[in-house]
């Protein structure tokens, strides 16, 4: 049995103010500073923890019409220290999805790396809802690979734990802890009537089967489900103007879009819906476990599942595509 | 501190050609002066341009790899950007990022022959291949470029078609849709003008841009004169936005076309799905 450390919410909350300010989820599930540790729900927050990182809507540059855009002042990263409490296993997994794609060198988000630096998360292991899913990717709700520190709730506050380096030096500076045992990881739910993750190299190979397109007509790509997804990361950038002052912003996309692909002049590769469904779910279940072996382009945060305004269901989606597929290499065996 | 890789360089406009009623090369340098001497680009790679408020698109590098402080983009009017793009002129600053992408392997392709197949403002990728072989002349083999467009106002680049049309052991073929009463050259689209042509596949490399009908119809006539899925080329087109393999636009496959193209051969090709 591994050790924890018992601490007290007090006495917690002063080591974290101590380090800076503190994020965490306000009432509405947004990630905001607080002045004190909130009281949690049981699950993660509406809004997934990439908005601190990589934010919906962010600067790159400034600069004034009239002088000229040969002045261009660059956003400057910020660099304030702090902690994250209340990050959930699921969302901080989905960092290491979202590092790959902004802290891979020559092309570093300077901004990202800032705040991946200078944020200390705190994990609070879950009490999982009816649409968690972190067991279909082997962890669970006190899952602490991708956490300084996890906490597990306590009757009269935390045991912690602490997985990195910085973790451990922060629970040092905790005054008032006691070593105590603390109780082997917790499996992660999943629904019952999964079977495992599919073959990413099964499911390209089907690219062209009808059920994208019997699964596209009932998505009516509104992209809730890429917006509120943690590992989501993809962007687009434009150029703002408001009285004479100049703005390019880097600006949240969404694959679901038709225009997403759309090229200058009408070409559109994924013109149709179905396109697209497939796009987003070859994304993740395919192309990155293809080309990062033991990732997946999801972590079973369950928000999609949750938002839908059409109540689909992505595990069953995907549960659907590869019991056809294997039906059919059955059929034909 | 790290520089935002998503920063534009300004740069200033030195020349602009109007080439065809909707199609403009812009010339442009650097402005920091460190920038512009440490700037080296290969044929195929690309750039985001900037027209300062109207936000950024992707163009190939369409200049002479042997001169980098001069860049060149080839521009069509098609959208807002572009647009915005068309309404400057010598001197006016726009914003450059890059290069980025995977070249044409030019070092691999010595010692072959070289046959470009080009159609509309698919030839600007290619010119850099051409300029590369031309300064290196000795280096490769016979080079063919098959261009066509749709009318003879059409047809880009004519200065540099003079030189092509003069280099050493150089055929240039050009050939428009449809002529008017001043075309006494070629007419036929570019898949049929390139049978007749007949450039041989020993020992040689086929490049080929142009719009997707074209590509779709030449492809098979360079397979049916002999080329190896191997040894053809085409680049890739398909939207981009950062040009980094973060923004996700450009996702095919297991592949990223900023990053792990947008040069690819047929052969690479065959492995993708078949969105495109």
């Amino acid at each position: 049995m591994a050790d924890g450390m018992k601490l007290s919410r007090e006495s917690l909350q002063a080591a974290l103010l101590k380090r800076g300010a503190i994020w965490a989820p306000n009432d509405a599930g947004r990630w905001a500073t607080v002045e004190s540790l909130p009281e949690l729900g049981p699950i993660r927050p509406r809004r997934p923890l990439k908005d601190l990182f990589a934010p919906p809507r962010r600067e790159i540059a400034r600069w004034k019409a009239g002088a000229g855009p040969a002045e261009i002042e660059p956003a400057l990263p910020d660099q304030t220290p702090g902690s994250v409490f209340g990050v959930r296993p699921c969302d901080a997994r989905a960092l290491l999805l979202l590092d790959r794609a902004f802290l891979q060198a020559p092309y570093v988000d300077p901004h990202y790396k800032a705040r991946r630096e200078s944020l200390l998360l705190v994990g609070v292991a879950c009490q999982p809802g009816p649409t968690c899913y972190c067991g279909v990717f082997g962890f669970g709700p006190d899952d602490k690979d991708a956490v300084d520190v996890m906490l597990t709730p306590q009757a009269d506050g935390f045991v912690a734990q602490a997985s990195s380096a910085r973790g451990k030096e922060f629970l040092a500076s905790v005054a008032g802890g006691t070593a105590v045992p603390l109780a082997a990881l917790r499996p992660g739910p999943r629904p019952e009537w999964w079977t495992g993750l599919p073959d990413p190299k099964a499911l390209y190979a089907n690219f062209d089967h009808p059920i994208w397109r019997e699964l596209g007509t009932s998505c009516m790509n509104c992209g809730v489900c890429t917006q509120y997804c943690p590992t989501c990361q993809c962007f687009t950038i434009d150029d703002e103007s408001f009285k004479g002052e100049i703005q390019r912003l880097r600006i949240v996309d969404n694959c679901q879009r038709s225009d997403f692909t759309r090229m200058a002049g009408g070409h559109n590769p994924r013109q149709v819906a179905a396109s697209r469904l497939r796009q987003r779910v070859l994304h993740k279940f395919s192309y990155i476990p293809t080309q990062n072996p033991g990732l997946v382009g999801c972590t079973g945060c369950g928000r999609c599942v949750d938002l839908c305004p059409l109540d689909r269901h992505l595990f069953a989606d995907v549960f659907e595509i590869m019991k056809r597929i294997n039906q059919e290499a059955e059929r034909v065996a | 501190m790290l520089r935002d890789p998503l920063l534009p360089l300004p740069a200033r406009i030195s020349e602009r050609i109007d080439e065809t009623a909707d199609t403009v090369t812009f010339h442009f340098e650097l402005l920091d002066e460190g920038e512009r001497k440490a700037f080296r680009y290969l044929p195929g790679q690309f750039g985001e341009i900037s027209a300062f408020g109207e936000g950024e698109s992707t163009f190939v590098i369409a200049g002479d790899p042997a001169r980098p402080e001069r860049l060149t983009v080839t521009t069509k009017r098609v959208g807002a950007h572009t647009e915005a793009l068309h309404h400057l002129y010598a001197g006016a600053i726009i914003g450059f990022r890059g290069p980025y992408g995977k070249a044409f392997p030019v070092a691999d392709w010595k010692g072959k022959d070289i046959v470009i197949a080009g159609g509309g403002i698919g030839l600007a990728p290619l010119k850099p291949i051409i300029c590369h072989v031309l300064n290196q002349r000795a280096d490769y083999g016979k080079l063919t470029i098959v261009y066509g467009a749709r009318s003879p106002g059409d047809l880009m680049y004519a200065a540099d078609r003079e030189i092509w049309a003069k280099a050493p052991n150089t055929e240039l073929v050009v050939t428009v849709d449809k002529g008017d009463a001043n075309w006494k050259g070629r007419e036929g689209f570019v898949p049929a003008v390139l049978r007749a042509t007949a450039p041989k596949a020993d020992n040689a490399v086929a490049i080929t841009c142009g719009p997707p009908i074209m590509i779709k119809l030449t492809l098979p006539v360079f397979k049916e004169l002999g080329f190896a899925a191997e040894s053809i080329f085409t680049t890739l087109e398909m939207k981009m936005k950062c040009g980094l393999g973060q923004c996700g636009r450009c996702n095919i496959g297991p592949f990223y076309v900023c990053k792990d193209g947008p040069v690819f051969s047929v052969a690479q090709l065959q492995q993708l799905p078949q969105e495109f």
